[in-house]
């Protein structure tokens, strides 16, 4: 099959052309935005290599995700430009010093770590620059994120409590409760980002043109 | 294949010739290496021109031994029929033998649908399908649905929750005067309601609180909704000023005027920062920044207010 060696060369800055017939074509419309296959197969290419899988192996569906994600990057970049959003590159490199310190390492070593990975440090800024985006993005429409109660917490540790065999093996309330506010946390800010897309997406013209869409 | 440029061509779905401006093109380039950023460049230049439907590129050997890039190109098909139920819909400019341009369709629909919903007509519906008109494809008939529903004005502006729904509601009563009662809603008025109601709970040391918005339809009328969680009241429990101090501190310090167990306010904060900048603006260096920095203890309900001072020719 020839399409792996082909994938494989995305992400490079020439072309290998003796191996490989190039092909590009139009993968998504996000309005105006036109997202080229080739973009789509270099994200796919950055997936295999965290998953240590092979392009091959990268399915249909899997593009379509792909695809699917890089219309909401796009979404989300259109909605910074609109609202002045920006982050500069120190912020980056902040972010890069919190994700080594929180593996208790230096930034080289963390560093050393990601490429062993698959992931360039490029491609690392690149990702961290477009999550801080999301992230301030998101912080402007917090106020619309509903509060996390007590009777929250509450609630989720009575259905946690349902869900177990014996509730004697559930810890307690209190030494729950921290990772009940981090759980509880994450599914609102989830809640809150897809509720946002599909804001976006419904005053947006977006069109995925490649994969299965299942 | 050397992987170095020989040919440039933009042809037809039939193999046919298309022309194009020179400079979309450009950046692939004959006789240098062909690269992906530049093959992308120029196929985001043929998308731009709005011509075409797709764009495929494809290489192939040229006759010199080097490549010939090929950009095909499926062109844009036109408007056949427009069916619609309702004549309002000619504003969306829809007509046979008109470019079928779907992005320009929703932007359009979008657009049509923001002024009836300014108009006070929040269930307006648009509803737009289209497939070809004939097997040759060339053509699309486009198919409109149109659904004005009823006019919506607003009942009240109901603030909620707060200990404070007087003042709010007193507040938002003078600055929001556009929004009241048998007015449509004007949204652009109401999206500063809650900024409105947060520098006044910041200006009370309500720094937790949180404001949600909702509507309460009731047939034709509709109640919008403000529900406040005040949280508790900061005071202050520390001040500080850092930085490019071209006074003595004491001068900086008798302009913190507020004092430790006070109530936070932001109006006066920002009073205190204005102050500073006018400080060092008479020493000299009007181009000072000052930067509040705001340390809340979440179990005293007190703030540390740190104002650090910048002035750039002071520290090139």
């Amino acid at each position: 099959m020839f399409i792996a060696p082909l994938l494989l060369s995305f992400g490079l800055g020439a072309l290998d052309l003796q191996s490989s017939p190039y092909v590009d074509r139009v993968a998504a419309l996000v309005g105006d935005h036109v997202i080229l296959l080739s973009e789509v197969r270099a994200r796919a290419s950055l997936v295999a290599r965290t998953q240590h899988a092979t392009l091959a192996q990268i399915t249909d569906a899997i593009m379509r995700q792909v695809a699917d994600h890089l219309v909401e990057e796009q979404l989300e970049d259109m909605e910074a430009k609109r609202l002045a959003v920006t982050v500069a590159p120190d912020e980056v490199d902040h972010a890069v010093e919190q994700l080594a310190q929180g593996n208790n390492t230096s930034v080289t070593s963390f560093l050393k770590e990601v490429d062993k990975q698959g992931i360039t440090v490029p491609e690392l800024k690149d990702a961290l620059h477009r999550q801080l985006v999301e992230s301030k993005l998101l912080l402007m429409r917090s106020s619309q994120m509903q509060r996390i109660e007590e009777k929250d917490l509450r609630a989720r540790y009575d259905q946690m409590k349902r869900q177990v065999k014996d509730p004697k093996d559930l810890k307690s309330y209190d030494e729950l409760k921290g990772e009940l506010v981090n759980d509880l946390l994450q599914e609102r800010i989830q809640a809150l980002r897809e509720d946002w897309m599909a804001q976006l997406r419904a005053k947006t013209y977006v069109e995925v043109r490649i994969g299965s869409g299942s | 294949m050397s992987g170095v440029v020989g040919q440039v061509s933009v042809v037809d779905g039939k193999g046919g010739r298309v022309d194009v401006d020179a400079d979309v093109l450009n950046p692939v380039r004959i006789g240098a290496r062909l690269t992906l950023d530049d093959t992308r460049e120029s196929a985001r230049r043929l998308w731009k021109t709005g011509k075409f439907d797709d764009i495929t590129i494809d290489t192939e050997p040229s006759s010199d031994g080097r490549i010939a890039v090929v950009f095909r190109v499926a062109l844009r098909r036109l408007i056949g029929e427009v069916f619609t139920n309702n004549t309002e819909t000619d504003a969306l400019h829809l007509s046979t033998g008109v470019v079928y341009d779907p992005v320009a369709i929703v932007s359009a629909g979008m657009a049509f649908a923001h002024s009836f919903a300014q108009q006070g007509y929040p269930d307006f519906a648009l509803s737009l399908t289209s497939d070809f008109s004939d097997d040759t494809h060339r053509t699309v008939d486009v198919c409109i649905r149109f659904d004005r529903g009823s006019k919506v004005t607003l009942e009240a502006i109901d603030v909620r929750g707060s200990a404070y729904v007087g003042p709010l509601s007193a507040l938002l009563a003078r600055e929001d005067t556009a929004n009241v009662r048998g007015n449509v809603i004007d949204e652009a008025v109401l999206e500063r309601d809650p900024l409105v109601m947060s520098a006044w709970l910041y200006d009370h040391g309500l720094l937790e609180h949180k404001i949600q918005q909702s509507l309460e339809r009731q047939s034709d009328v509709v109640t919008v909704v403000f529900q406040v969680t005040d949280g508790p009241v900061y005071r202050y429990g520390s001040f500080d000023v850092r930085g490019d101090l071209l006074a003595p501190k004491p001068d900086y310090m008798k302009l913190v005027t507020e004092k430790r167990g006070d109530v936070f306010n932001r109006t006066a904060t920002l009073k205190i920062i204005a102050d500073i900048k006018a400080l060092n603006g008479t020493l000299g260096h009007s181009d000072t920044d000052v930067e509040p920095n705001v340390e809340m203890d979440a179990a005293k309900h007190t703030v540390a207010l740190v104002f650090t001072v910048r002035a750039p020719h002071v520290h090139p």
